[in-house]
């Protein structure tokens, strides 16, 4: 003789497994929310990262290069870099970027691993300095070679300024980072 | 319900399908329904095309900002050089320009003469400014590559300006647009740019007459008005060649305009409107100073016009039409026939013979504009005048301008109505109002297929895109070749279509794109494809249904100007295309399938992509390959149509020597030579990939010199890197990479390598219109161009191989249509900036006080000098502290401590102008020249400019004064042309008339307003700052008339008619400019009681700066007078002492009346009274009463004159005598001793003026015996006693009785009946025969 389940015999056993099934439906279906809320974010949120990216450096930049000489309120970091640029000394323009990028850790929710800044005039480099964050260290070194950091690593802008003559400096920055 | 059972399941089955029904929703909408939605649109792509823009915005306004913040620096050195004033251009006309200032004295001269000339700081701080950023934009060398649609353009940073004392606050007038672009992708495409230009080119309005374009002069080149009556017009020639080198004139601030120009054959005799008929151009007037200058303005239509830039009627300007024509006018010179035209006219005019002629097409232009404009304004035929009729000074149209002729087309074309006229002046008036005109500065930048290879029944679309570099604008025609080898239709021959549009447009920054675009149908049916082509018709023959392949066409495009100008055959862009069979057709396989090629490859193609994909994917790599893209941000397709092309995945070496140590080979599936690239095979996979190759060289092996290079070429194979796809394709990857970086944002180091490494036209052209990853491709794969080798076909065939893959890049495929969905919209932006100049302009304010005070009070001072210094310091006293509260330190000062090259300059400035002025005497002009510079000086009468070729730059220092006067208008010309001053050269002297002379006056001070403010300069390459000086000049205004003039005497002069010797002690102050001599019968006239001299009138205004003769002494009561050898006249002489005699030492002078003399052995001045003139009112034994008084620089005279000392009461006498005659014959009879003489009556007296004819006459007969008459004019004491007086009404003979035989000096001479008798004679030789 087959015996018959007891819980579903019973009648509190019975609303016991319908309770059972409801809650364990009503989680499904939460869980499915939540995961199809999660892909679609992710999608949609992903692409709109990827792309804004690299307008974050662009901003970085350009707001560095406004910013006023942290020595001499009345000279802008551009007009300081273009200052420099005769001279070839570019000691207050590196003194500037140490200010202004030694310290910062965290771009785009990654690790900061190098932030570069390259000078060229016409197509020559004039200086290129590297901030790089390396155990709890930021070492600021200047990079030699002929072009500017481009590996492909980094997210880069570039901006162009003008000289007090008619020529233009061009700007590079770029920012290495790692994931967290 | 949840107690039943079946409500139990209900609820279970209910909640069961729920959940299934929002799962299946979403996956319905997320992978049928947004699957089809391109993922750009994806939330935060579009609004990154907008970030994009912000981004590229805030570029611009970053540059911006720091050229306005430069041009400050700029701005505030000229206006501190030039003392706060701007010195104003203004032109009359199209001919030349005028400087008008205030004035300099070395600096520019701050005087109250002229109430403008004082600084107006914040107008000339704001126009400095302007000037320095217009001209700063202008030469702005490259257009940063990142605002490509943003263009600098001096002529559209208009900007409104408002300010307070310490800073300038500007915005533009007109926005910036910058567009908003879908993506990177979109943004950096070039099909796209050349869309954006088309669509962002300004097009030019019609002007007043329909079909001729409008493009306005600036607003200071005109007067806007309303309601203006015309009633003439006037013609001018532009003296240019076209009609873009005067619109550039029309462009610039305070230059000239006109209302019309016509073009010459450059411009294909266009025409173009400047300015508007209702406004004033300024085309004829003049400045206010020309008005009575040797220009005689004068209006032919109206006499009572005025004839400046005013805006009064009667203005010749307010009244007329100007019409420039372009016309060279006297191109060539005046005598260099050499460099002529062919077709010049030999006319002389002024010295000026070859003049260019007006074209028969230009004149019918001229003629017809003119006949619009009389119909529409009803002016008069006679009222059509040239240039050259209202000034003397212009030569415009000229002599080559054939009014006859225009005046008869003129009354022919007046009988056209104005439709036709219209028709005749628009003619050769282009698209936009762009004139057609021949220039070399267009190119074909890209041509563009719509597809590379489409099916039979598709269309295709062949966009050409033109750039035109140059100012001018170009009517490019081009041309599209079809050929094909498949086809006998064409017969291999190129099929040329009729290209619908030409490409006509105006070069500017803002459009140096056009795309011009040539629908191309295929047809199947031979007999249409015929039909169609022999209408020129672009429809091409597709592979018909059966056959076995396509159609292969090579489309290539060549372009020349319309009508044949300038064409560039080399020019032309090759691209292959193919063709397949129509969809829905059978193949040739007989399977009854239509054949639809989803990736525009030929079956052959896509077997070769296939092959390579089925090659990789045995070595397992294909994912590796996309993760490689995407970390170096290389689209995938391209990365496996790259391998394709490369090695079609297969890891083989090619270039295998036969020496197997040696290593010059491609490796791989990259095909990367080791040995080019062993530091980036070394960064990307490791050391260990080129460990094996350290023995090969002793170099250190950072990739440095072509020998290390070499070392591994010959040694090393590469083997792990051989060995390793992975590590292959990572590295290849990263160099397509590398060389985007490189080039894709440089296109001039792109271009030199193009340019150094391919010398082919053709395939240059193809390279240099590659932009993003074909450009990349084209570094990948070198820039060389060898045709046999077809390595240019390399960047075509990886996008084909891409396109197989799936690529759908925007390479040369974009057209209009996609272009538009890449761009979101536009985004505008106002260009604003505030510039803090860290000076407060209110010390302006302070100095402008402070130079009135000065000006006014230390003219008279006894000692100007102590006067000016203790200005000064009372000004620094007061104001020194003030402005150092805000840590600002300021010092006036008269020491200006210039440099050394300003120093020499405005020496030598101060040394001509003392030299040319001065009448003193013992001062000497030396300019030391501490180095090697050259100093040229330029003369003119209005003005020298002294032009320094230093070292680092040229600078002009002006003086006026060299043409100083003290009449206020300019009468007297000083040249200087072409004096050198050379290396180390002292002693330089400038002469005036009698010799060096130099003394300054002393009126005007150089002051300098220090002060620590200072401002960048470039300097020989070098950034250095220079503290600010305000520089400016003062001159003291003397209040203070000279002192009375003393010591005044007067002869009446001998031999003369009531002439008067005048001669009174020199006023001894240096700034006497004139002396004034009043002549009055009444001596109170001199001296009334209230106005004193006020009422007499100058009887000689007499300057005494310049202009003077002096002397040491002159005996000027006793004048030589003696008689003309030739018995002509008279001349008297006047002893000049030869002790310390400056000028004419020793000589004998003849004093001239109505000029000044200078004695300066008295001190005494000279001057004498022509008392015979027409005005003379000296009269014969009349007392006159006569003043005389001084007049400094500033126009101070005495207004009440010493009368004791200042005046002389002068009877004027008339000592002028008769003259002489000379004996017509003589006759002696020897029978009484008797000598009878006859002679020439009198008739003129001894100055040469005729007598009249009822004046007595008395003659004197005067002999004595000599063998020798040795001077024919003798003094008539010589010849003793007169031998008698005979009345001039005997029969002009006497008879001498008891006369002994001999040789005898005979003279005749004359008494009026004054009874003076001069005391010169001519005489002759007679001979009295002996007794017979």
């Amino acid at each position: 003789m087959r015996k018959k389940n007891k819980l579903l015999k019973n009648k509190k056993g019975q609303e016991m497994l319908i309770d059972f099934w409801t809650i364990i439906i009503f989680t499904g279906i939460v869980i499915i929310f939540l995961v199809l809320f999660y892909i679609s974010k992710g999608d949609v949120g992903n692409t709109a990262k990827d792309e804004f990216k690299s307008k974050d450096v662009n901003i970085i930049l350009t707001s560095f290069l406004r910013s006023p000489a942290y020595f001499d309120y009345s000279k802008t970091a551009a007009e300081v870099i273009s200052e420099d640029s005769y001279s070839k000394d570019f000691t207050r323009t590196q003194s500037i970027v140490q200010k202004l990028f030694v310290g910062v850790d965290t771009y785009n929710n990654k690790k900061v691993k190098d932030i570069i800044l390259c000078v060229k005039k016409d197509s020559s480099k004039l200086v290129e300095y590297s901030i790089k964050y390396d155990n709890n260290n930021y070492v600021v070194s200047t990079k030699s070679g002929g072009e500017c950091e481009s590996s492909l690593q980094y997210t880069y802008a570039e901006e162009n300024i003008p000289r007090h003559d008619t020529n233009s400096l061009y700007i590079k920055l770029g920012v290495l980072t790692v994931d967290k | 319900m949840f107690n039943n059972k079946r409500g139990q399941l209900f609820v279970v089955v209910v909640a069961i399908a729920v959940t299934l029904a929002i799962a299946s929703s979403y996956f319905i909408l997320q992978y049928v329904v947004y699957a089809h939605i391109s993922e750009d649109v994806t939330l935060g792509t579009y609004q990154s095309g907008m970030v994009d823009t912000l981004n590229d915005a805030d570029k611009v306004l970053v540059y911006n900002d720091l050229l306005a913040k430069y041009s400050s620096y700029d701005a505030l050195r000229k206006f501190m050089d030039n003392g706060g004033v701007y010195n104003k251009i203004v032109n009359d006309d199209s001919g030349s320009d005028t400087t008008v200032t205030c004035g300099r004295y070395i600096y520019n001269l701050w005087n109250d003469a002229n109430k403008n000339c004082y600084p107006e700081y914040t107008k000339t701080y704001q126009k400095y400014l302007d000037d320095s950023l217009r001209s700063r934009v202008s030469n702005v060398n490259s257009i940063p590559k990142y605002y490509p649609f943003t263009i600098f353009k001096a002529l559209d940073y208009n900007y409104e300006y408002y300010s307070n004392n310490k800073s300038i606050f500007a915005v533009a007038n007109d926005p910036l647009t910058l567009y908003v672009f879908k993506n990177t992708a979109t943004k950096n495409n070039i099909g796209l740019q050349s869309y954006v230009a088309l669509k962002s080119a300004a097009s030019l309005k019609d002007g007043d007459i329909t079909g001729v374009p409008f493009d306005s002069a600036v607003p200071s080149n005109y007067l806007a008005a309303n309601n203006r009556k015309i009633d003439s017009i006037v013609i001018h020639y532009t003296a240019g060649e076209s009609i873009s080198s005067a619109m550039s004139r029309f462009k610039q601030e305070n230059q000239a305009s006109a209302h019309y120009i016509i073009g010459g054959a450059k411009d294909n005799y266009a025409v173009e409107q400047v300015v508007l008929d209702k406004d004033v151009a300024y085309h004829a007037g003049c400045i206010n100073s020309q008005i009575t200058n040797i220009c005689a303005y004068k209006d032919p239509v109206n006499s009572k016009g005025a004839f400046c830039k005013d805006t009064t009627y009667g203005n010749i300007n307010s009244r007329s039409i100007g019409i420039e024509i372009v016309n060279l006018g006297f191109d060539c010179g005046a005598t260099g026939k050499e460099y002529c035209r062919a077709d010049s006219l030999q006319t002389n005019i002024n010295g000026l013979k070859y003049w260019q002629k007006y074209p028969d097409q230009q004149m019918d232009k001229i003629v017809a504009l003119s006949a619009i404009l009389v119909k529409k304004y009803g002016v008069s035929k006679d009222n059509i005048i040239g240039h050259d009729q209202i000034t003397a000074c212009k030569s415009d149209p000229g002599p080559a301008f054939d009014w006859t002729n225009f005046k008869s087309k003129l009354d022919e074309a007046l009988k056209l109505d104005i439709n036709q006229l219209e028709t005749v002046v628009v003619s050769g008036n282009t698209f936009n109002g762009c004139p057609k005109t021949s220039n070399t500065d267009w190119k074909i930048g890209n041509l563009m297929v719509s597809k590379d290879s489409l099916n039979a029944d598709d269309t295709l679309t062949v966009t050409l895109t033109i750039i035109n570099t140059g100012d001018n604008c170009v009517n490019v025609q081009p041309k599209i070749y079809f050929t094909s080898r498949q086809t006998t239709l064409l017969n291999g021959q190129p099929f040329t279509p009729n290209f619908p549009s030409s490409a006509i447009f105006k070069k500017s920054d803002a459009k140096p794109y056009i795309n011009i675009e040539l629908k191309c149908k295929f047809t199947t049916d031979v007999n249409i494809a015929n039909s169609e082509q022999a209408n020129g018709n672009c429809v091409l023959l597709a592979p018909p249904a059966n056959a076995n392949v396509p159609f292969s066409y090579t489309v290539y495009a060549k372009a020349s100007e319309e009508n044949g100008l300038n064409e560039k055959t080399g020019l032309n862009m090759e691209k292959p295309l193919t063709v397949y069979k129509p969809k829905g057709t059978t193949s040739g396989s007989g399977n009854g399938q239509g054949i639809t090629v989803s990736n525009d490859l030929s079956p052959t193609e896509k077997n070769r992509v296939d092959q390579t994909r089925q090659n990789l994917e045995k070595l397992n790599i294909i994912g590796y390959i996309g993760e490689v893209a995407d970390k170096y941000q290389i689209p995938k397709e391209l990365l496996m149509g790259k391998i394709t092309q490369e090695s079609s995945g297969i890891n083989y070496k090619i270039k295998i020597d036969s020496d197997p140590k040696k290593s010059n080979y491609a490796v791989g599936i990259s095909q990367i030579e080791g040995w080019q690239h062993y530091n980036l095979i070394k960064d990307t996979c490791g050391a260990e990939y080129v460990t094996e190759c350290a023995a090969c060289t002793s170099c250190d092996l950072n990739g440095k010199g072509t020998t290390c290079r070499n070392d591994l070429k010959n040694c090393c194979k590469f083997e792990k890197f051989g060995n390793d796809p992975k590590c292959q394709i990572d590295v290849g990857a990263r160099l397509l990479k590398q060389e985007y970086d490189r080039y894709v944002y440089n296109y001039e180091a792109y271009k030199n390598n193009v340019m150094n490494s391919c010398k082919d036209p053709i395939y240059q052209q193809k390279y240099l219109a590659y932009t993003g990853w074909e450009r990349a491709l084209r570094a990948y794969n070198g820039f060389g161009c060898d045709p046999k080798a077809r390595n240019d076909l390399y960047v075509d065939l990886v996008s084909k191989w891409a396109s197989g893959w799936g690529y759908t890049g925007t390479y040369q495929n974009i057209v209009k249509a996609e272009v538009e969905t890449g761009i979101l919209g536009t985004y505008d932006i106002k260009p604003s900036y505030t510039t803090s100049v860290g000076f407060d302009f209110k010390i302006l304010d302070k100095l402008t006080e402070f130079a009135q005070k000065t000006t006014k009070e230390c003219g008279g001072a006894d000692s100007k000098d102590l006067c000016v210094q203790d200005n000064i310091q009372l000004f620094n006293t007061e104001n020194i502290p003030i402005f150092a509260k805000n840590n600002e330190h300021i010092n006036l000062t008269t020491n200006c401590e210039d440099d050394y090259i300003t120093k020499i300059l405005m020496g030598t400035v101060r040394e001509i102008d003392d030299c040319v002025n001065s009448n003193e005497t013992e001062c000497q002009c030396v300019i030391n020249s501490p180095e090697d510079i050259n100093i040229n000086l330029r003369g003119s009468v209005e003005g020298t400019t002294l032009t320094y070729n230093g070292n680092d730059k040229q600078r002009n220092v002006y003086s006026d004064r060299i043409i100083y006067s003290n009449g206020g208008l300019i009468n007297k010309t000083v040249s200087l042309k072409d004096v050198t001053i050379s290396k180390n050269q002292t002693g330089l002297s400038f002469e005036n008339k009698y010799g060096r002379k130099c003394a300054p006056l002393k009126n005007s001070y150089d002051m300098c307003l220090k002060t620590d403010f200072n401002v960048p300069v470039v300097k020989n390459d070098k950034l250095i700052y220079e503290n600010l000086t305000l520089k400016f000049s003062i001159r003291l205004r003397d209040d203070v008339p000279p002192d009375s003039v003393v010591n005044i005497d007067a002869y009446s002069q001998n031999h003369t008619n009531n002439s008067i010797i005048l001669t009174w002690d020199k006023n001894p102050e240096l700034d006497v400019a004139k002396y004034i001599i009043y002549l009055s019968d009444d001596m109170n006239t001199f001296n009334r009681p209230t106005d004193g001299l006020k009422s007499a009138i100058p009887y000689r205004v007499i300057p005494a700066v310049q202009g003077f003769d002096e002397y040491y002494d002159i005996d000027y009561q006793n004048p030589v007078c003696k008689v003309n050898a030739d018995n002509t006249g008279v001349y008297c002489v006047f002893n000049v002492a030869a002790s310390k005699a400056v000028n004419g030492a020793g000589i004998r002078i003849t004093l001239e009346e109505n000029k000044l003399y200078y004695l300066s052995k008295s001190n005494q001045f000279l001057y004498i009274l022509n008392g015979s003139d027409a005005y003379n009112k000296l009269a014969d034994g009349q007392d006159k009463n006569i003043a005389i008084t001084a007049v400094d620089a500033d126009g101070n005279e005495m207004k009440f004159i010493n009368i004791s000392s200042s005046t002389i009461t002068v009877t004027a006498e008339d000592l002028l005598e008769s003259g002489f005659t000379n004996i017509t014959s003589y006759k002696f009879e020897n029978n009484n001793n008797t000598l009878v003489l006859s002679w020439n009556q009198i008739t003129k007296y001894i100055n040469g003026k005729p007598l009249s004819s009822n004046t007595a006459v008395y003659y004197n007969v005067y002999m004595i015996q000599s063998p020798i008459c040795s001077d024919q004019g003798m003094s008539i004491a010589t010849m003793g006693s007169s031998q008698g007086e005979f009345n001039s009404n005997a029969d002009n003979a006497i008879i001498v009785s008891s006369m002994s035989i001999g040789d005898y000096c005979v003279g005749v001479t004359s008494k009026t009946n004054n009874g003076r008798e001069f005391d010169g004679i001519y005489v002759q030789k007679i001979t009295l025969p002996a007794h017979s």
